[in-house]
């Protein structure tokens, strides 16, 4: 458990960067702002030159987004120790997993290095895999026995089963979220007193987003079946549990999946008749619940690791604005990806956290 | 002196045609002088980075040489042939010959990897056949396509068990774990035959479940079953060292190839290496460095000769700006190598420093005899030294010179194995601890100020004129120093400070304030607590560092204090618990002492020196050169 002097500043850091994040009327109001003023009001305008191909600009832009989120997670867990700065680091494995799925499914997809390595993330090396070697493997085979020597040795099976049998991919994906996602459950339950308790709520908030979504689109849009989409799933420690998504998978319609929900999610997602519309109204209903977590929790960890998750969340909207902006996209299309959901945004009331 | 201060370096910028770029890279590669300066030329005067293509092959061949060399053995060093340019087209042969190599070499690894994954597979089965063979069940039950039910035997990952487990309970199905080894489970699932067998195999595959076969003689024949296993571990173990021999077959046909093809990239190696250092516009193309100022003549030689059309030498003294930027280049002895690898724990000089190695070279192997010093113990430290010189290769020179300065002040003490049975040359410690105190407070003074007068040299060199006067470590420091330590002595000699040691501190006390005060940049309270606390961590520092050397008398007493335990003890016993006692006890001094008194020691040269005037932000002299070391 960390001492209280360490807990003290990890209060006050995580209250000093909260200033950073956007307000919900920021948000709505980003599709309107032009592109210079977010270049220079986010530091962007070295990345944002027009001399540069739209593409490689989002790249960039990209790149910088997620160097601004990994500097930031750097400061806070400084002074964290044991569990608690072993689960914020692992956190930040997902971009370590975008990097691994590009590169799984650019080696199955036989694309060459140069082309794998322009979707992959700038990861700093203390999160980052060995994506060097990784690159350079000249075969799936290469790949997936080198994986094997990695901390990812049970997906590199899965992997080398979904190649052989020339299964789709998309399992294989699937089997690296929910291995990733239960990993944090499991982190955040090893901690102690206060903080574990906080930090299922946080990490409890996105699995239950994530399983809803994974339910809907899995039993829904692809067809499979009860037990195929339980196994991807993983039951968190707050609505959505085990009890409740055994009851929910087995339901054959959208919406007795919706009515069945525990209370508030019933009445969050009342009408949604879309796995986008539900995601999209899941996630401002996580945002708001992060945000009274990262506010007002006991557990400086837990407050932390919220801080990131809204953070995570403010810089993918700055980014699919600017993205939006360069590419020239619809602006209403671009407001729709952006804004939240404003019914979810009246839940409130509901919070139940 | 040369042996003080790095080697004096030029910048050079060299302009040739585009098409010598390769040729040139050899030239400064063989010569070894020149530092790549990946500043470079403008951009807007020379927008091309040649050779992209080329640094891609490079750097693809190495790749697979790399992965070759997990699989054959190669020398490590590498003896190369005459110099001369890999082009393009050789360089994408052999990349593309490395490439078919390497898929030869992947399939052998694949072939290894999927035989120790069948010796597993056979481990497991081994494992769960004794379980099975203990059960009162016709096995054939488990075996083949049942009417009515679904039934599976395999291994799953433990951790992946309970979710299966409940994902199969969805579909009416059974999970039962009936072994656990090395973090699998070996599992039986059963359940009606009515669920899609596709949707079953979707989710065992998703858990990474693997099927276990179960012959049905198992029960009554478990002796034959045992047999076969160990006829098909037989069989694996056939088929490894077949496919060893097929390997090793096929590495000693292509060995001599692969050595030429690391000899073909050594060679390409220098134009990669350039980088960004190169620069061309169209035909003409510039390479810019650094190259220690003696040497330039030599350079502008071989240029010459290797070069067949004109080139354009230019060469100038590094700017002011950009000191921090030219590589510090330290000539070197064997005996000076030990303590350029501690210096370099702290850091690489900057750029005109002073070169601390020679310095450090004698105070630490000063201070570490004064410390340790006996004779016995300090050859005993010079002979181990020795014994153990190929492990301990350049260090060697270390530990003699430091066994040496132990022997000689062991003389000076009298000192013998902790018998002072030697009448000593200067003086045993423990006769006048306080004259030892003082010898090393002494000491400590000189050697304060030999670094605090280096560091005004280096802040000259850079051109800092102030600070080298008012800074922390400049004149005006040293001048409060000297006139404090007079004013001390007065004090204990005559009972007074003495007027002119009191003016002068005081004069450069209020220098030192009114420095810090202009050159603080904040409101007057914030300024004056600045001046305050800097010019009092001023007077400190040097109070203390001056005291922290007490602790070179301090262990050479420690030395002597420990011997006299050490025959203590040995007095109380016998005749021959006497020996073994002085002879472990000896032992024990040797090896807790010398330990610590290394530790003092660098810690006195890093901490009271380097950090006074040593910035340790330096770049290492990194000249292109070839490598004949196995290849990176």
């Amino acid at each position: 458990m960390p001492s209280s002097h360490h807990n003290t500043y990890l209060h006050t850091r995580v209250a000093v960067l909260s200033e950073r994040l956007m307000h919900p009327d920021e948000i709505r109001r980003l599709p309107e702002r032009p592109l210079e003023q977010l270049a220079a009001q986010y530091g962007l305008e070295a990345v944002l030159e027009e001399s540069v191909p739209a593409p490689n600009r989002n790249r960039a832009v990209e790149r910088a987004l997620i160097r601004t989120l990994i500097s930031e997670l750097s400061l806070l867990i400084r002074p964290m120790y044991g569990e608690a700065r072993e689960l914020v680091l692992y956190w930040a494995r997902k971009f370590e997993l975008y990097n691994l799925k590009a590169l799984i499914r650019g080696k199955l997809g036989g694309l060459d290095e140069q082309s794998i390595e322009e979707t992959l993330y700038d990861v700093p090396d203390a999160l980052a895999l060995p994506h060097r070697s990784l690159l350079r493997t000249e075969s799936v085979l290469e790949l997936l026995r080198q994986l094997e020597q990695s901390p990812y040795r049970v997906i590199a099976g899965q992997a080398r089963q979904v190649f052989e049998e020339q299964h789709e991919p998309f399992a294989l994906e699937a089997s690296i979220d929910q291995s990733y996602y239960a990993g944090l459950l499991k982190r955040a339950r090893e901690l102690q007193g206060v903080d574990s308790r906080e930090m299922k709520q946080v990490v409890g908030l996105q699995l239950d987003q994530l399983n809803l979504v994974w339910l809907l689109r899995y039993r829904f849009s692809y067809g499979l079946s009860a037990t195929e989409t339980y196994y991807q799933l993983i039951p968190s420690a707050r609505k959505l549990h085990r009890g409740a998504l055994l009851g929910l998978v087995n339901l054959s319609e959208f919406d007795k999946v919706i009515r069945a929900l525990p209370y508030p999610l019933d009445q969050v997602l009342q009408g949604a008749d879309s796995a986008i519309e539900v995601e999209k109204r899941m996630e401002t209903y996580n945002a708001m619940l992060q945000r009274k977590l990262m506010r007002h929790s006991p557990s400086a960890v837990a407050r932390a690791l919220a801080y990131l998750v809204l953070r995570e969340m403010d810089l993918k909207k700055l980014f699919a604005t600017i993205q939006g902006k360069v590419l020239a996209l619809d602006p209403a299309l671009v407001s729709f990806v952006v804004q939240g959901d404003a019914k979810a945004a009246r839940m409130e009331g509901h919070a139940g956290v | 002196m040369r042996v003080f201060r790095p080697l004096r370096m030029k910048h050079v910028l060299i302009q040739v045609m585009t098409d010598e770029l390769p040729r040139v890279s050899l030239t400064l590669a063989d010569l070894g002088l020149f530092n790549p300066d990946y500043r470079s030329v403008e951009e807007k005067d020379f927008p091309t980075i040649p050779g992209a293509e080329y640094r891609r092959l490079h750097n693809q061949a190495i790749s697979r040489l790399e992965k070759i060399r997990r699989l054959i053995d190669l020398h490590e060093s590498l003896e190369l042939p005459p110099v001369r340019v890999i082009e393009e087209q050789e360089l994408s042969q052999l990349n593309d010959w490395l490439g078919e190599v390497w898929a030869i070499g992947s399939s052998y690894e694949e072939k290894f990897r999927r035989l120790t994954d069948d010796s597993r597979l056979l481990d497991q089965l081994e494992a769960s056949l004794d379980n099975f063979a203990d059960l009162k069940v016709d096995l054939s039950l488990l075996q083949g396509e049942k009417q009515f039910l679904n039934l599976f035997i395999g291994i799953v990952p433990q951790a992946n068990v309970r979710q299966l487990e409940e994902a199969l309970g969805l579909a009416d199905h059974l999970l039962y774990t009936f072994l656990v080894s090395e973090g699998n489970a070996n599992v039986i699932i059963v359940g009606p035959r009515d669920q899609a067998e596709s949707e079953l195999q979707s989710v065992l595959q998703s858990a990474d479940f693997r099927a276990l076969p179960i012959p049905p003689e198992l029960r009554d024949q478990p002796d034959r079953i045992r047999g076969d296993i160990r006829e098909r571990r037989e069989h694996v173990l056939k088929r490894r060292k077949a496919t060893e021999e097929q390997m090793q077959a096929w590495s000693d046909n292509i060995l001599v190839e692969l050595e030429n093809a690391r000899k073909v990239l050594a060679l390409a190696e220098p134009y990669v290496l350039l980088d960004t250092a190169m620069r061309s516009s169209g035909q003409l193309a510039a390479v810019t460095g650094w190259v220690p100022a003696r040497d330039i003549g030599r350079l502008e030689q071989a240029l010459g000769e290797s070069l067949g059309s004109p080139f354009l030498m230019t060469v100038r003294d590094p700017r002011r700006d950009e000191r921090p930027l030219v590589p510090t280049a330290l000539e070197r002895n064997s005996i000076l190598a030990p303590y350029e690898t501690l210096i370099k724990q702290y850091g690489i000089p900057r750029y005109g420093e002073v070169d601390p190695t020679p310095l450090f070279a004698v105070t630490f192997v000063l201070m570490f005899g004064m410390m340790f010093g006996d004779i016995g113990h300090g050859l005993v430290f010079a002979g181990v030294g020795w014994l153990l010189r190929d492990k301990l290769k350049h260090f060697t020179q270390f530990v003699l010179l430091a066994g040496a300065a132990a022997t000689l002040f062991g003389f000076l003490y009298g000192s013998l194995f902790g018998y002072h049975v030697l009448h000593p040359w200067w003086i045993a410690p423990l006769s006048d601890p306080i004259y030892m105190l003082s010898v090393a407070l002494l000491w400590g003074v000189g050697f304060l100020l030999t670094v605090s007068f280096i560091a005004i040299h280096n802040r000259v060199v850079i051109g800092d004129f102030w600070g080298a006067v008012f800074d922390n470590n400049g004149l005006v420091s040293v001048g409060l120093y000297l006139s404090v330590l007079g004013g001390v002595f007065n004090l204990q000699s005559s009972g007074s400070f003495g007027t002119p040691a009191a003016a002068t501190a005081l004069a450069c006390l209020l220098a030192l304030m009114a420095f810090k005060w202009l050159e603080i940049k904040a409101s007057p309270g914030e300024r004056a607590l600045v001046v305050l606390i800097e010019t009092l961590e001023t007077i400190t520092g040097y109070v203390s560092n001056t005291l922290s050397f007490l602790r070179v008398a301090a262990f050479s007493l420690n030395h002597v204090a420990l011997a006299i335990a050490v025959f203590t003890l040995a007095d109380m016993m016998d005749t021959t618990g006497h020996w073994i006692t002085v002879v472990l006890g000896n032992i024990f001094i040797m090896v807790l002492e010398g330990a610590i008194v290394t530790i003092q020691a660098l810690r006195l040269e890093y901490y009271e020196g380097f950090s006074r005037f040593f910035s340790g932000d330096g770049r290492e002299f990194k000249p292109l050169k070839l490598k004949t070391g196995a290849a990176k």
